[in-house]
C-alpha cells in the first residue's frame, strides 16, 4: 500500500484509527495535483534557480560548537543499545 | 520620542489583547533591548529611520535566547544559539524585538489555526480567522501589539493575511531578504517580509533587512535597495493587469473589491486592463508539488536526535524517528511531508516532482512575457472572504485552492505589496496587491503609496 512505503520513507506512524483518513485525503490531493500531467513541457528544462545565483566557495572557518565532546567524537544521548 | 514609555505602552496592550497573536513576550529581555537602544541613541550609532520601533517575529524566525517554536510541539523548548541575518540587521537598525508571533505550525496553513498555541482572532471580527501562515505577526500589527512585525512568504503567507487584517505586507523578489535563520519550509519559494500599518512603515522595515548575505547563497547582490526612494507620489500612465482568472470564481464581494479598486487606479490616472494568466490552471498544483517535496526533506531534520522534542517510549531508533515525528507534529504538516514524500519518490518523481519544476519554467516565462506588456498587477490576496474559525481547516484540499491567487508569484519569484481595499460585510477587510516584476519593488511600492495616500480605504 502506497501508504506504508510513504509513511515508513517519511519516519511518521500512521495509526489505525487515521489511516482511512489519511488515505482519503492523500486521494484528494495527489487527484487534484495530477492535473500538471495536461501541461505541455515539451522542450522545457527544469527551472531550479530562478535567479541563476552562482554559488560563491570560502574557506572553512572553525567556531565553537556549544556541544560537549570527548577527544574526537561528540558527545549525544543515547539512541542505542 | 520616549523610547522607554512608547514600549511599556505596547507591552500593556499585548498583557490586555485576547486575539492570541504572541506565543512568547519576554518583558525583561525587551526592556534590555531599550537600554541598549537608549545606550546606541546617546553614542550615535544608529542611522535608521526604524529606532525604537517596536517589532514583532514570526516565531519561524530564530532569535538568540529566544524560545523560537514555529508553533509546534517539535520546538515547544527549542532557544537558538544564533538570530536570524534579518534579527541581526533589525538590532543593528535601532529596533526592538518586542516578542514572537503566532503561525500556523512551520508555516503550513493559511489560517493561523493549525498552532498548538490554539488559533489568531482577526482583531476586526473575532469571529474570524487573520489568515495565516503569519496571521500573529499581521493581527499584532493591525491590534497596535507593535508598530511593525516580521513575517514569511512561501505561498501568501505575508500578504493573504495582511488583507484579511486590513494592513500593508511586502513579499519582497526572491533572493532579496536573507533566509539564513529562517525554519525552512520551502528554501526555493519562501522569503521573509515586513508588515505595518502603513507603506512607508513597511518599506523603512524592509530596507533594513534587505541585502545580500555571505550565510544565504540564494541572495542577490542588488544595488537597487533604497527602497524608500520609491515613496512617491504618481502613477500616471502606469499599465496595470488583472488576471480574469483571479476575479471570475472569487466570492462576490472579494470581486466588487478589485473592480472597484482598478477604478480608483484608473481615477489616479493609470491604465488597467484585463488579462488571462494561463499559470492559474496548474500554479496551485505545481506550488504543493514543489513546496511540498522541498518541506519533506527540511522537515526531516526534527528526528528526536540533537534538539526539540523526542518521544517517552521506544525500542530502536526507528521506532524514535517515527513516534517522535508522530507526536510532534500536527496533521496538515504529516500531510505535506507525506505527498513531499510521495512527489519525490521512485516511479513518481518524473511524473510529479520534475514536471511540477518544468511547470514553474513555463509559469516564469508567462511572467516575463506578462512584464513586457504591464508595470503591475492587480490581484486579490485570496479569492475567498476570511473565514470563521474553524470552517476551512477541515478541509485541506479548499484551504489549498484558495492559495490561487498567491503561489503563482512565489513560483516566479516576483515581488507583491499586499494592502486592504474593503471591508466584507462582517466587517473583515478585503486585501489586494500589486505584483511587480522581478527586482522592480520600486514601481509596486510607488503605486502602493499613491493608492494609500489619494484614497481613503474604507470609512
Amino acid at each position: 500500500m502506497v501508504l506504508d512505503k510513504i509513511s515508513s520513507l517519511a519516519k511518521l506512524y500512521i495509526s489505525e484509527e487515521e489511516r482511512e483518513k489519511y488515505e482519503q485525503d492523500m486521494q484528494t490531493i495527489i487527484e487534484y495535483v495530477d492535473r500538471i500531467s495536461t501541461l505541455d513541457t515539451d522542450n522545457i528544462e527544469a527551472l531550479i534557480d530562478i535567479n541563476d545565483n552562482e554559488l560563491l566557495l570560502r574557506e572553512d572557518i572553525v567556531e565553537p560548537s556549544g556541544l560537549s565532546y570527548l577527544e574526537d567524537t561528540f558527545v549525544v544521548p543515547r539512541t542505542i543499545e | 520620542m520616549d523610547i522607554e514609555k512608547n514600549i511599556l505602552a505596547y507591552l500593556e496592550n499585548i498583557k490586555k489583547s485576547n486575539i492570541n497573536a504572541f506565543i512568547s513576550c519576554d518583558e525583561d529581555y525587551v526592556m534590555a533591548q531599550v537600554s541598549a537602544v537608549k545606550k546606541g541613541i546617546e553614542e550615535k550609532r544608529f542611522t535608521s529611520k526604524i529606532v525604537g520601533m517596536p517589532i514583532a517575529i514570526k516565531d519561524n524566525i530564530c532569535t538568540k535566547g529566544l524560545k523560537t517554536t514555529c508553533a509546534s510541539k517539535m520546538l515547544k523548548d527549542y532557544v537558538p544559539s544564533y538570530s536570524a541575518t534579518v534579527i541581526e540587521r533589525l538590532i543593528k537598525a535601532g529596533a526592538i524585538i518586542i516578542g514572537k508571533t503566532n503561525m500556523d505550525e512551520f508555516a503550513m496553513g493559511s489560517t493561523t489555526e493549525n498552532s498548538i498555541f490554539g488559533a489568531t482572532k482577526n482583531p476586526h471580527n473575532n469571529e474570524y480567522v487573520s489568515g495565516g501562515s503569519s496571521g500573529g505577526s499581521c493581527a499584532a500589527v493591525a491590534a497596535n501589539l507593535a508598530v511593525a512585525a516580521l513575517g514569511s512568504d512561501t505561498g501568501g503567507s505575508i500578504r493573504q493575511p495582511a488583507g484579511y487584517c486590513g494592513v500593508v505586507g511586502i513579499k519582497p523578489t526572491y533572493g532579496t531578504v536573507s533566509r539564513y535563520g529562517l525554519i525552512a519550509y520551502a528554501s526555493s519559494l519562501e522569503q521573509v517580509g515586513p508588515i505595518a500599518t502603513n507603506v512607508t512603515d513597511c518599506v523603512n522595515v524592509l530596507e533594513v533587512i534587505s541585502g545580500r548575505d555571505k550565510k544565504d547563497s540564494t541572495t542577490v547582490n542588488r544595488s537597487n535597495l533604497a527602497f524608500s526612494k520609491a515613496l512617491t507620489l504618481g502613477i500616471k500612465g502606469f499599465k496595470i493587469g488583472v488576471p480574469r482568472q483571479y476575479i471570475e470564481d472569487a466570492d462576490e464581494e472579494v470581486k466588487n473589491a478589485i473592480l472597484e479598486t482598478a477604478k480608483n487606479f484608473e481615477k489616479l490616472g493609470a491604465v488597467v486592463e484585463y488579462f488571462d494568466l494561463h499559470a492559474t490552471d496548474y500554479a496551485v498544483a505545481a506550488y504543493y508539488i514543489i513546496a511540498c517535496a522541498e518541506a519533506s526533506s527540511n522537515l526531516s531534520r526534527f528526528d528526536g536526535v540533537r534538539y526539540g522534542y523526542r518521544t517517552d517510549k521506544y525500542d530502536s531508533l526507528d521506532e524514535m524517528y517515527k513516534k517522535t515525528r508522530s507526536e510532534g507534529f500536527l496533521d496538515e504538516t504529516k500531510r505535506r511531508i507525506l505527498l513531499g514524500t510521495f512527489v519525490l519518490s521512485e516511479g513518481y518523481y518524473d511524473a510529479y516532482y520534475m514536471k511540477a519544476m518544468k511547470a514553474k519554467a513555463v509559469i516564469k516565462e508567462e511572467f516575463d512575457r506578462v512584464f513586457k506588456q504591464y508595470d503591475l498587477i492587480l490581484a486579490p490576496t485570496s479569492p475567498i472572504k476570511a473565514s470563521k474559525i474553524g470552517e476551512l481547516i477541515k478541509d485541506s484540499v479548499k484551504m489549498y485552492l484558495s492559495d490561487v491567487c498567491t503561489v503563482a508569484t512565489n513560483l516566479a519569484g516576483l515581488p507583491a505589496i499586499a494592502m486592504p481595499c474593503a471591508k466584507d460585510s462582517n466587517n473583515v477587510p478585503i486585501g489586494m496587491q500589486l505584483i511587480a516584476d522581478r527586482f522592480n519593488e520600486h514601481k509596486m511600492i510607488q503605486a502602493a503609496y499613491t493608492f494609500e495616500k489619494e484614497r481613503a480605504i474604507y470609512e
